[in-house]
């Protein structure tokens, strides 16, 4: 938690002062405080904190709103704050993507470990998402790869194996991958096709 | 002894060989009104003249059991006074000769009295009924409408067993009438007797216990006031002479019915409150053929009008309504109705071109009147029975749905107070962690001074809710001198000698303003209060708070010692200073303005109709 750069919202100066103070406290660095929703989105996208702390009831835009705004926008972990534990703004708040909902009143020991759960999440979410990524493009590959190889065995009257050495083979002598390669030959085989 | 004071018996009157009045039979009872109401030439006015002898009459007039003879004279001396359309009156003489000539009548020893001692009978006879017109006024010197009012004075002061009184109200004003219905009230209580002669029969529903029907020189048909009060088409009818089977009214009750339903409908729906009034008014309106429709909204506790809603059937019709008399009206009656042909039908409107039919209905929620449906029509509209049930329904369902939203506002309001509470507690806490990690950083601080502060922090904030809680319509609105005064008041005691002067106007802000405000305040003086006067015995706290132009301006000074020279807000760090010069310029979007003036003083100047950056 250590350096960790936060952005709080929150339209009561007061209560913005506390959070500020317990951040410090925990040893984060508050780099942009807001008091309504529209400050909020500007002075996010303008710093790129680590995390977002907001109030639900911002003027002008609400806190749900603001973050919805944001999230479709960068990438970063958020804590909603509010008076009560309305059934409906929660599922709005999971909707959005928000990590954490702390209900006032809350102290720096709730700060603390919200912001603790929010992060691990975050990063957790994060590795997920590369990992999904990867797998996405591998299969990806693999689908240009069978196109590839079936135009090799068609042209040249290849069985499925030595189509695939053949496409190994060119990937190994061009110093290409091997999905570059099959895009090369889909390319030239649709430049060929007369029909 | 007969039980009525008067009784006419197979009464006939005859002019010129022909009967206008044909076995008219009549017995009228001690402490009863009756009206007697027939059209133009139905024979009312032969009455009187057959009573009087002015027209030839058959049959018996009986007073109190003994046959009187038709004769002005004897009737008089029988008690029995008679008021015609033109009162008779001694043209030449004053009034009070005119009065006390029948004031008089049983005292021989008037020609004893004094001059002055006649004048001083004659005011407290006028005092009594009302009156005020010199006595020694001549007659003729007199408006019809004056005449009227002597003549009805005179005939109830010699307090006779029955006064007749024919078409009374002609030629006279509303507080005359008026005057007049309550001099027959009074003569009613004291058990005497009045026949009350005329064709305005809707004063003869207002007046009478009994009302007679003349028609064509019978007696048609003799109905209680009651009877008729909720259905006057029968009574219109009876007097007309018609006798309708009114075929048409099935349609019409369908359509109540079906409009009943609507409104059923609406009210179990999700219309906000104002939407669900216009709707029932366009309904009402439509239902009851009239041609506009208001419903109004009167505040239980000050009986005064909230809101309306209307509905006019065509944007042609011309009137304005003048609520505040339709209010003094309402009294134990279900329903009001009046027509242009009442006296004072114009005081029931500020502006009117078109209206000339007029029916109230008002509504109870829980036996407090809590608002009147009025419907208003172009023509002369009679009410049937149907009707008012309908229009009743629809006040009972109006009520209902006013007691509804009242409850919606009740959860929306706990929920609304729900957030507060959690603010400010999530407020205490900002205090006590900005406190903690002062301590931290200086270790020099006093901390019972630190608790103090918060103690008195949290007192500003619950004074707040104090003036919340008191607001009976549950308004987020406070008023700024009354929380200043409220703060004060729990400071004043935490150091002696220090004399404080408000100069404080009425300045309404929104709850969450004033709770900031009140933080400001509190710290303010506190400030004063700890650092000021140092030293001294005795000091002035001075705290302005008004409206500045467009501004809020609150105003704290002190003949303390004042700031130290140099002192710059920005860079203090106090940091119950830092507190306050945040919330005025970031959440306020105020100003501050620190100096020295003889001790400290703070000008603060908040935006008044922006009080907040974030609205």
């Amino acid at each position: 938690m250590k350096n960790l750069k936060v952005v709080v919202a929150e339209d009561e100066i007061l209560i913005l002062m506390g959070l500020k103070s317990n951040l410090e406290s925990l040893g984060c660095i508050v780099i942009g405080e807001a008091t309504n929703g529209k400050e909020l989105i500007d002075i996010v996208l303008e710093k790129k904190p680590d995390l977002i702390i907001a109030d639900i009831n911002l003027p002008i835009l609400d806190g749900l709103e603001a973050l919805d705004i944001i999230n479709q926008k960068m990438n970063i972990p958020s804590l909603i704050v509010s008076g009560y534990d309305d059934e409906e703004l929660i599922q709005r708040a999971s909707e959005i993507g928000v990590l954490g909902y702390l209900i006032k009143p809350i102290d720096e020991s709730d700060l603390k470990a919200a912001i603790e759960i929010a992060i691990s999440k975050f990063e957790e979410i994060n590795k997920l998402k590369k990992e999904l990524e990867e797998t996405k493009d591998a299969l990806e590959s693999r689908k240009i790869i069978e196109k590839a190889k079936g135009i090799v065995m068609e042209r040249l009257q290849l069985k499925e194996d030595d189509a695939m050495k053949f496409l190994q083979k060119k990937s190994r002598n061009s110093n290409k991958k091997l999905v570059d390669v099959a895009k090369d030959i889909i390319e030239a085989d649709k430049a060929f096709r007369l029909d | 002894m007969s039980e009525y004071i008067l009784e006419f018996l197979n009464f006939s009157v005859k002019d010129q060989d022909y009967e206008v009045l044909t076995n008219f039979n009549l017995k009228l009872q001690k402490g009863e009104i009756i009206s007697i109401v027939g059209q133009d030439g139905s024979g009312k006015n032969s009455i009187i003249y057959g009573m009087i002898g002015d027209l030839p009459a058959e049959g018996l007039l009986l007073h109190k059991g003994h046959p009187l003879s038709f004769d002005l004279f004897e009737l008089k001396t029988n008690k029995i006074e008679i008021i015609n359309q033109k009162p008779k009156l001694i043209e030449n003489m004053s009034i009070a000769e005119n009065l006390f000539l029948d004031i008089s009548f049983n005292k021989e020893s008037y020609f004893f009295y004094s001059k002055r001692k006649t004048n001083k009978i004659i005011l407290d006879t006028f005092k009594k009924y009302h009156l005020n017109i010199p006595p020694n006024t001549k007659v003729k010197e007199l408006t019809l409408e004056e005449k009227k009012n002597l003549a009805f004075v005179r005939a109830f002061s010699l307090n006779p067993d029955v006064v007749i009184l024919y078409e009374p109200s002609e030629n006279i004003s509303l507080t005359s009438l008026r005057n007049l219905h309550s001099m027959i009230k009074r003569h009613k209580s004291e058990g005497k007797s009045v026949i009350y002669i005329t064709k305005q029969w809707e004063d003869a529903l207002r007046i009478a216990d009994r009302i007679a029907i003349l028609n064509e020189g019978e007696i048609t048909e003799i109905l209680s006031s009651d009877e008729v009060k909720n259905n006057p088409k029968k009574l219109i009818d009876k007097i007309i002479g018609v006798n309708l089977n009114d075929n048409s009214s099935d349609f019409n009750d369908n359509q109540l019915i079906d409009s009943v339903f609507e409104a059923v409908e609406y009210l179990t729906s999700e219309y906000e409150l104002n939407d669900l009034l216009n709707l029932l008014a366009e309904n009402t309106a439509k239902a009851t053929r009239a041609d506009a429709c208001e419903i109004s909204l009167i505040d239980e506790e000050t009986s005064t009008l909230i809101d309306k809603s209307i509905y006019k059937s065509n944007k042609s019709i011309e009137f304005i309504s003048n609520e505040a008399e339709i209010l003094k009206l309402i009294d134990e009656e279900r329903v009001y109705y009046f027509t242009k042909r009442d006296k004072g039908f114009e005081r029931f409107f500020r502006l009117n071109n078109d209206i000339c039919s007029l029916i109230c209905v008002p509504f109870y929620i829980r036996s407090r009147l809590s608002g009147i449906i009025q419907i208003y029509y172009k023509d002369y509209h009679l009410y049937t029975e149907e009707e008012i049930k309908y229009l009743e329904t629809i006040a009972h369902q109006t009520a209902l749905a006013i007691h509804n939203t009242k409850l919606i506002g009740n959860s929306v309001l706990l929920r609304e107070s729900h957030h507060r509470i959690k603010n400010n507690l999530q407020s205490i806490i900002s205090l006590i962690s900005l406190y903690k990690t002062s301590i931290k950083k200086g270790s020099q601080k006093d901390i019972i001074g630190m608790l103090d502060d918060l103690i008195s922090k949290i007192k500003s904030i619950s004074a707040v809710h104090d003036l919340l809680a008191k607001d009976k319509l549950g308004r987020s609105i406070i008023n700024l001198k009354d929380m200043i005064i409220h703060i004060v008041q729990f400071m004043i005691n935490t150091r002696k000698g220090i004399e404080f002067k408000l100069e404080l106007d009425d300045v309404f802000v929104s709850y969450s303003k004033a709770s900031t405000i009140a933080l400001v305040v509190n710290e303010l003086v506190t400030n004063s209060l700890k650092y000021a006067f140092i030293g001294r015995e005795s000091g002035e706290i001075i705290i302005v708070c008004r409206y500045h132009h467009e501004s809020i301006l609150i105003e704290i000074s002190d003949n303390g010692i004042g700031f130290p020279e140099h002192f710059d807000i920005n860079e203090s760090n106090g940091l119950g200073l830092s507190i306050v010069h945040s919330i005025v310029t970031k959440q306020l979007a105020g100003n501050i303005i620190i100096k020295n003036n003889n001790g400290a003083n703070i000008i603060i100047e908040i935006p008044a109709k922006q009080v907040s950056i974030n609205e």
